[in-house]
This record gives structure tokens, C-alpha cells and sequence, in this order.
């Protein structure tokens, strides 16, 4: 049974699908594409009473549209859509790499949704697993327990990981996503957006719904995203780095971002690391040396919590650094 | 708790099916233990290997992760829609010929899959079929006669649409 004693609703506008959702509280669930929700539905990681289908709002909430020096792009909109848009292709090339390698062309990337990406939940090795699997071991903090799998005696709380790896690119972009109840809306930026705490790893209550994300694309910027996974297609990040570039009409950078996925509860940004590239002109050499300092700064997040070993995810976290910054280098450099 | 039942309406292989099932039934649960429409398969149960993949409105679903009220009104083709009766497919037809299928059970998602790409690009190179199957998990043939049965189909089909 994919999920039991579940209530199904598919309301037919998003006031409806919010006013339902207002009623039922944390008992219902969202269903989007469902390639989150249903895995772990079917591990009864998550046992919803009711889940309310969006599956009627995909023409209210789905879609991309520039403003001005922003791209704004619908919750329900197709990972396929919006990677392959041409706004995004071309202001967001960041955004497409990362997009494009989520999950499988005939799965996520035609089911899977922008917004469901965003709000996929944090994943452990120790977490992710069966009913059956999990009752032999005591319950983590995720599950409402006081023991840290991975983590050990000395870790007080969840060391699960954001493997979205729409959300790290879009971390890097400085993204800010809305998120709309059936008392008005609000606009968080993703760094609140995240709690950084694997038990509850947004800032969101029960009545509200992530109803779109606005993406800031200003000129001479570039973005790349690079991510290590044991396969080109289905895999999650076992680390992956997004990174964005803005230089000036003469070659120096105006604004420089590093987040890194598969580490740590939300995108991790490297702010100190990718700050020191901000007033010069970079080359290979600036690269290396933030990407190193980056990798440092990451050091202290890589536990024992996915299926590659810490040492070695933590030995790549430079190496994903630089490569994604040289490519956003590029990119932004295409573009003065 | 007892859940109320819901009625499940949708073109099932382009027969009209109506039912009444357990909102937390997945599509594959439906397909398979209500309608004895055993070709897909359930292989990994968490969308990982493709196996259960049927086409609803014409885009490839996992069954298995697909509530089968998602796909309430809609139109689900499975591998046994694909020809009718007893016939095969001349997609299914090349994959027997190019021994494109061994035990079987990852076949019904790579017929889908593959089904569906042709559908959108009738003459598609190896790069497209081998991102279109990338979701798919073989464990026999090594991916290559899959591949190779796919152009071949392609190519029958060009060459009877020439006809």
C-alpha cells in the first residue's frame, strides 16, 4: 500500500487547496510530482492523514516570467520546463546544470517540480531506510528520538543533509522563495528559508505552501553548478558546489557566492571563502585559493552520514569549489 | 480509522475503467492487483530502477510512486496497451530480435520508456535513447542491445512510414 488510512483531496484552486490546508493543519500533506513524498510515504517516514494534490493548479502556479533583474518561476513548474527554458538557459545557466541533473528524464524531470526541489526533505543513510530496517536500530532525532546515527555519542542533534540540489544552486543565486496561506503570502530568502536543522529543515508552517521563487539575475553574472554522484542520472549529490559571479564592465568581481550541497542540513554557503574574491580581478590562482579555504571552512559538517565516505567528500569539497567557480568565471566573463 | 473508498475513473489501454479504491493505493497497486494488469512491475518501490514506469496523458510515470487517484480522468497507457491482444509492437517486436530482453522484468519500463521517446522524436540518436533509458535499471543485458533494439525500431518505423 503506497500510503494507509490516507485521505485523498485535489482541490481546483490554490484558495480552495490553502483553506483546505488551513483546516487540516500538519495532518495533511502536499503532493506535487510526489518523488519526494511517496518514497517516504512508502517507508512511513511520513504518515499524512490526507494529502491534498496539486495536480489542479499546475496552470495557476506553474510558469516562468523575467522582472526586470529577476526571473521569477512557478512552484509547480516541471524541472524539464524550467531547466530548459530559455530565460533560465540563458540567465541562469547555474540553474539549468543543476535542474538538469536531478533524478531521471522519465521521472523527476517531468513529474518532479521547482518547489517540490526545494522542499525535499533532508536525507541520511540512517534515516532513509524501511520500517523494518530502521526497527533495529533506536529512533534518530528525526524520528523524535535522542541519538544521532552517524554522528555518535557527541552529537547533540540531526546531522541529515539537503541533497536538492536545485535549492544549493538557487542558495548560491540568493533566491528567494514565497510562500502563501490562506492569510496572505510572505517572501523569505532561501538562507531563512533553511533552518539548518535536519529535524526541520524549513522555515514554514503547516497552512503554507511554497508557491513560487524569485531568482535575482543581474547583468555580468554567471553561475555554474557541479555535482559528484555515483551515477550521471538518479543519484543524489554525494557533494556537489553551486557558485555564483557578478564582475563589472572591467573584469573585476562584484559579488561572489559559494554554496556547496550534500553537507550539511541546508546549502552550505562558504560566505568568507567566496567573499575574498570580491574587488579583484580572478584567475586560476584566486580560484584554487578560495576553493581551498572553502573546503577547509567545510571540514567540520562531513560525518559518516552518506554513502561515500566523509574523508573523501570532504577530500572533493575543493575540487567541486573550483570547478564550479571557474565555470561561473566563465560564464560571467561571457557576459561583459 | 476506516477510509471511505473513492471512485477511480481513467482510460485504462483505451478501455474506460471504473472503480472504487483506497485513496492511499498507489497506480501500480491498481494496474496490478485490481485489474490483473501484471506487465509492470515492481522493482525497487522508491522510483529508482523504472521498472513500473506506464504513461499517464502521455508522459512516463513511476507507478509505484503515483497515487492512482493522480491519474483520476486521465489516459494510462501500460506495455500491455502498447498493440492489441495478443499482438506485440514493432518496438516490442525489435526488442526480441535484437535480444534486447532476457529475464524480462526491467523490459515493460524500457518498452515505456523508449515507447515514449519515439512517440516525441521518431528518429532519435544513441545519446537521446541512452538519457531517455537513464532512469532504467537493467541487470542482464548490459544496456546495449536495449539501445540497439530501440534504433532498430526507429528504423522500421521510418521505413513503413515511407511505405
Amino acid at each position: 500500500m503506497g500510503l494507509k488510512d490516507c485521505e485523498y483531496f485535489a482541490p481546483s484552486n490554490l484558495s480552495e487547496a490553502l483553506d483546505l490546508k488551513a483546516r487540516m493543519g500538519a495532518d495533511a500533506v502536499w503532493l506535487a510530482g510526489g518523488t519526494d513524498l511517496m518514497p517516504r510515504a512508502r517507508n512511513r517516514l511520513v504518515n499524512p492523514k490526507a494529502v491534498i494534490s496539486l495536480k489542479k493548479l499546475v496552470q495557476e502556479l506553474s510558469g516562468i516570467e523575467e522582472d526586470g533583474d529577476a526571473v521569477i518561476i512557478g512552484a509547480l513548474t516541471s524541472l524539464a520546463e524550467a531547466g530548459g527554458h530559455q530565460t533560465v538557459c540563458e540567465r541562469l545557466p547555474g540553474l539549468t546544470q543543476a535542474l538538469k541533473s536531478i533524478g531521471a528524464p522519465t521521472l523527476q524531470q517531468r513529474v518532479g517540480t521547482i518547489g517540490g526541489n526545494i522542499c525535499a526533505d533532508t536525507r541520511c543513510l540512517y534515516y532513509n531506510q524501511s520500517a523494518f530496517w530502521r526497527s533495529g536500530v533506536a529512533p534518530c532525532f528525526k524520528l523524535g528520538g535522542e541519538v544521532c546515527h552517524p554522528g555518535g555519542a557527541t552529537v547533540d542533534r540531526c546531522r541529515s543533509i539537503c541533497q536538492s540540489d536545485g535549492a544549493v544552486m538557487l542558495a548560491a543565486l540568493g533566491a528567494r522563495v514565497s510562500l502563501a496561506s490562506d492569510s496572505g503570502e510572505r517572501e523569505l530568502g532561501l538562507d531563512e528559508f533553511f533552518t539548518g536543522r535536519g529535524e526541520e529543515p524549513f522555515t514554514m508552517e503547516p497552512a503554507e505552501l511554497l508557491n513560487k521563487v524569485k531568482i535575482p539575475a543581474p547583468k555580468g553574472q554567471g553561475s555554474a553548478y557541479y555535482k559528484v554522484a555515483a551515477r550521471k542520472a538518479i543519484d543524489y549529490p554525494l557533494i556537489s558546489a553551486a557558485a555564483a559571479v557578478c564582475l563589472d564592465a572591467d573584469g573585476v568581481v562584484t559579488k561572489a557566492s559559494l554554496a556547496l550541497g550534500g553537507v550539511y542540513a541546508a546549502p552550505l554557503m562558504l560566505k568568507d571563502a567566496s567573499q575574498a574574491m570580491v574587488g579583484q580581478k580572478c584567475g586560476p590562482k584566486e580560484v584554487a585559493d578560495v576553493a581551498r579555504k572553502a573546503g577547509s571552512h567545510a571540514q567540520p559538517f562531513f560525518i559518516e552520514n552518506q554513502s561515500a565516505p566523509a574523508e573523501w567528500r570532504a577530500e572533493m569539497a575543493p575540487v567541486v569549489a573550483k570547478r564550479a567557480l571557474t565555470e561561473a568565471l566563465a560564464a560571467a566573463k561571457g557576459k561583459i | 480509522m476506516s477510509i471511505n473508498e473513492k471512485s477511480f475513473k481513467a482510460q485504462i489501454n483505451g478501455e474506460l475503467v471504473e472503480l472504487r479504491i483506497n485513496p492511499g493505493e498507489t497506480l501500480l497497486e491498481v494496474l496490478r492487483e485490481r485489474l490483473g494488469l501484471t506487465g509492470s512491475k515492481e522493482g525497487c518501490g522508491e522510483g529508482v530502477c523504472g521498472a513500473c514506469t506506464v504513461l499517464v496523458d502521455g508522459i512516463p510515470r513511476r507507478g509505484c510512486l503515483t497515487l492512482a487517484l493522480e491519474a483520476e480522468g486521465g489516459d494510462v497507457l501500460t506495455v500491455e496497451g502498447l498493440a492489441p491482444g495478443r499482438k506485440v509492437s514493432p518496438l516490442q517486436k525489435a526488442f526480441v530480435l535484437e535480444g534486447a530482453i532476457q529475464c524480462g522484468f526491467c523490459s515493460p519500463g524500457m518498452l515505456m520508456a523508449s515507447h515514449e521517446l519515439l512517440q516525441r522524436e521518431p528518429n532519435p540518436d544513441t545519446e537521446a535513447i541512452m538519457n531517455q533509458l537513464s532512469g532504467h535499471i537493467c541487470r542482464c543485458t548490459g544496456y546495449a542491445k536495449i539501445i540497439q533494439a530501440v534504433k532498430s525500431a526507429a528504423d522500421t518505423q521510418a521505413t513503413e512510414g515511407c511505405k
